[in-house]
């Protein structure tokens, strides 16, 4: 079967497996284990689990079926890993040991209501539930509305200011100036508010750009460092990157989900922003 | 028409559009992509106009492009890119001969070129070429 990922070409390919070697190490974000772990060597322990199966059938799945963890462990317990956001789904207080739940998810915040907060430790299931939760319920939205300003609403919501309001401008010009100009794809757009209120949430704010045929394209550069991402109406992307200097370079280009497009480019993001 | 390629020393500016500038002033890599089925990025070649100076010369390729009533926006800008430089951008990373041409509408736009060498697909040598401008090499889209 033909793989849909694929990186078209690569260079310096030991320097890239060094970074990205680095980058896991300090990364906060969540990561797929591609072999899902049985239940008994899950990560989470057993009243975790208990709390996990009463969130319902569904996020029961997503989270031992997909096994979804942090790639740090020992950073559970702080306020990284918490969505961005408060007003879509939760806050806390490390320090203190408590948590606090202020969105709309109502399920877990009346679980916590149940629990001697601060005599528990870190219930890590939860917040992960909770964020991805609100995760899912965002991209759900997302996926629902269909126009551009829906969403141009909704990534504002999910406090991702800066985005929307070049996207916004985006939107404007192509429509005013010239009447030769691609207009934003909806589809394109989409996607990109997918990845950025999903797997590209935390990633520093990019430049956006509307390509020729109308689909969208972040891009992150500085320092003869740089990486782009273009949304492609089907979901998938093509991306680029390119960092290094006199002595040599390192290239990459390719074509694949857009998680594939983020673990192949973060290095050459991490390099612009380090 | 001419088939003359442009000299390694001198310079081609591109036109781009506001969508195609980021916020810190400075092309993005879009405003190099080929659109599907192109075989060219349209340029324009500077030293054409013996002009004294860039300004004076920027001026003439606004001209041109007043004449074909291509529009240009304010918040658009031109940017001037040394013709060895991207050449050098499409030679490490297409297997595609790097070339830029001068292709002259006569009667419109007597310095049109165009830079030959990749295709619509090829995202790391539109980024790298955005790369190579830097704030002196911006020049304003419409002059108010």
């Amino acid at each position: 079967m033909k793989h849909m990922d694929s990186v078209d070409h690569l260079t310096s390919q030991t320097g890239i497996s060094s970074i990205f070697r680095q980058t896991n190490q300090g990364s906060d974000h969540l990561t797929k284990i591609s072999n899902p772990l049985p239940i008994s060597r899950s990560p989470f322990n057993k009243h975790e689990l208990d709390v996990i199966e009463s969130l319902g059938a569904t996020y029961q799945e997503y989270i031992l079926q997909y096994a979804i963890r942090p790639v740090r462990q020992e950073t559970m317990s702080e306020a990284s890993i918490a969505p961005n956001d408060e007003s879509l789904s939760s806050s806390f207080v490390a320090a203190s040991g408590s948590f606090k739940f202020n969105g709309y998810d109502q399920a877990v915040s009346d679980l916590l209501r149940d629990r001697p907060l601060s005599n528990t430790s870190t219930p890590k299931s939860i917040i992960l539930a909770n964020h991805l939760q609100s995760q899912t319920h965002l991209a759900t939205q997302i996926s629902g509305v269909t126009r551009h300003q829906d969403i141009f609403d909704l990534l504002d919501l999910a406090n991702h200011k800066k985005i929307t309001e070049r996207l916004r401008y985006l939107h404007e010009i192509t429509q005013d100036d010239d009447p030769e100009d691609p207009a934003m794809k909806f589809l394109s757009l989409r996607e990109l508010a997918l990845f950025f209120t999903g797997d590209g949430n935390s990633l520093p704010y990019p430049q956006i750009g509307i390509s020729p045929n109308g689909s969208l394209q972040a891009e992150w550069r500085s320092r003869g460092s740089s990486a782009v991402m273009k949304f492609l109406t089907n979901g998938n992307t093509r991306f680029a990157g390119t960092m290094g200097n006199q002595d040599g370079r390192q290239t990459i280009q390719g074509s694949g989900t857009k998680k594939h497009a983020l673990q192949s480019i973060l290095p050459f993001i991490n390099d612009s922003y380090s | 028409m001419s088939s003359l390629e442009i000299g390694e020393d001198h310079h081609v500016a591109r036109y781009c559009k506001p969508s195609a500038i980021g916020d810190d002033g400075l092309p993005l890599a879009t405003a190099f992509e080929l659109r599907d089925g192109e075989d060219y990025l349209s340029v324009n070649w500077l030293e054409f106009f013996k002009a004294s100076d860039l300004s004076q010369t920027i001026d003439f390729v606004r001209q041109a492009f007043r004449k074909k009533k291509f529009g240009v926006s304010s918040n658009g800008k031109f940017v001037s890119l040394q013709v060895s430089k991207v050449k050098k951008v499409i030679l490490r990373n297409s297997h595609l001969p790097a070339e830029i041409i001068h292709l002259p509408d006569e009667e419109n736009d007597p310095s049109h070129s165009g830079i030959f060498g990749y295709t619509a697909s090829d995202e790391l040598i539109s980024t790298e070429i955005a790369e190579l401008a830097h704030a002196k090499d911006m020049h304003q889209g419409k002059l108010p």
